[in-house]
């Protein structure tokens, strides 16, 4: 299996196996259930789509319901697809859950979450630019402006991509080898080292590092 | 959901035998030491200059004078790392920091433990009684 929904809970510190105290992301992933499968004859491609978070019927659209009542499965209020191999992918069936236990102590993970919206901003929140140096000096222009955008009448436009205030937040990022410090199937908890984007009851996606999956793959090519 | 989850973590992460202790209280920390693959205990023993409060976050400060130099060294109250706390004297002090003992030297640096605290004020009290009666 290639990964897990959850949910961000909050932060907190713990003390690792070193007894040094350690700043971890709670991810709450209870109720992630294999709600239906993707197979090569039928979609041309092998997948496992997971749910995760009870919901009621009456917050479904008609056509969801129909999904999950025709797989068979529990209604669920997200829905993701993983990408796994076909012979993976047998090992699943609709209807089961899909525990903590996927991710191991110490192993590295990818999360991905939707951070927090912050509306429209400047550049100096937006892009980190410096903002005016001098703020006592009577700078011409405002303090926080972005300064020059541009040249003169060759190009005689502003550059596509070029960083000017804006809407901010609400994008999906993506943190790569987060250390998962503690697993407890029982409660259904993952305690991730380190910040994963988003506002707490965010959902997030856990996967295994995709960075250690292709050092391996080099490693087992290399040795070839 | 939330807090309970999170409460939950941190209960799995407190120390149960915490030792009570107060600021001005000497204290001998057996905090263990790894080196290479061995293990050894390693005493710090000095006044508890500051305690802070935060759950499993608590620390608390310990400072002693070591050859002429004051050292001090913070530890975590829940921390898996040190083995015990021994409470050698129990402080009679006015704060709740001590962060007046930085500024002093010798003599002046030292806590009045409660015990002597107690003596000195039966011993004035009864030259009072004395003073009075004549």
């Amino acid at each position: 299996m290639k990964g897990l929904i959850g949910k961000k809970i909050g932060m907190t510190q713990v003390f690792n196996d070193e007894g040094n105290l350690v700043p971890v992301t709670v991810v709450d992933v209870n109720t992630c259930q294999v709600v239906g499968k993707r197979t090569p004859e039928k979609d041309k491609y092998s997948a496992v789509t997971l749910g995760f978070g009870e919901v009621r019927e009456k917050n479904l659209s008609k056509a969801e319901v129909g999904f999950f009542k025709k797989n068979g499965a529990q209604l669920r209020r997200h829905v993701k697809e993983f990408r796994v191999s076909t012979e993976e992918a047998a090992g699943f069936n609709v209807g089961d859950a899909v525990k903590a236990d996927l991710f191991t102590k110490g192993q590295l993970v990818d999360v991905t979450g939707v951070t927090k919206g912050r509306g429209f901003q400047g550049v100096m929140k937006r892009w980190k630019f410096k903002g005016s140096q001098t703020a006592t000096r009577g700078t011409h222009e405002y303090r926080r402006h972005p300064g020059a955008i541009g040249q003169r009448k060759t190009p005689g436009r502003v550059y596509p991509n070029k960083k000017l205030p804006g809407h901010y937040g609400v994008d999906q990022v993506t943190t790569q080898n987060l250390a998962v410090v503690d697993v407890d199937v029982e409660k259904g908890l993952l305690l991730i080292k380190g910040t994963i984007a988003g506002h707490n009851d965010g959902i997030v996606i856990v996967r295994p590092s995709i960075k250690v999956a292709l050092r391996e793959q080099h490693k087992a090519a290399r040795s070839k | 959901m939330r807090r309970s989850a999170i409460e939950y973590v941190e209960a799995k992460n407190l120390r149960k035998d915490v030792t009570q202790f107060r600021t001005g209280d000497s204290v001998r920390v057996h905090w263990k030491v790894k080196e290479g693959d061995k293990e050894r205990v390693q005493a710090f023993e000095g006044v508890v200059i500051r305690k802070k409060k935060g759950h499993n976050r608590a620390t608390f400060t310990v400072r002693k004078v070591s050859f002429g130099v004051g050292v001090e060294r913070i530890f975590p109250v829940h921390s898996p790392r040190y083995e015990k706390i021994e409470v050698l004297t129990r402080g009679n002090v006015n704060r709740n920091r001590l962060f007046y003992l930085r500024a002093l030297k010798g003599k002046a640096s030292r806590v009045e433990s409660q015990e002597d605290a107690e003596m000195r004020r039966a011993a004035a009290s009864h030259h009072a009684a004395k003073a009075n009666a004549s």
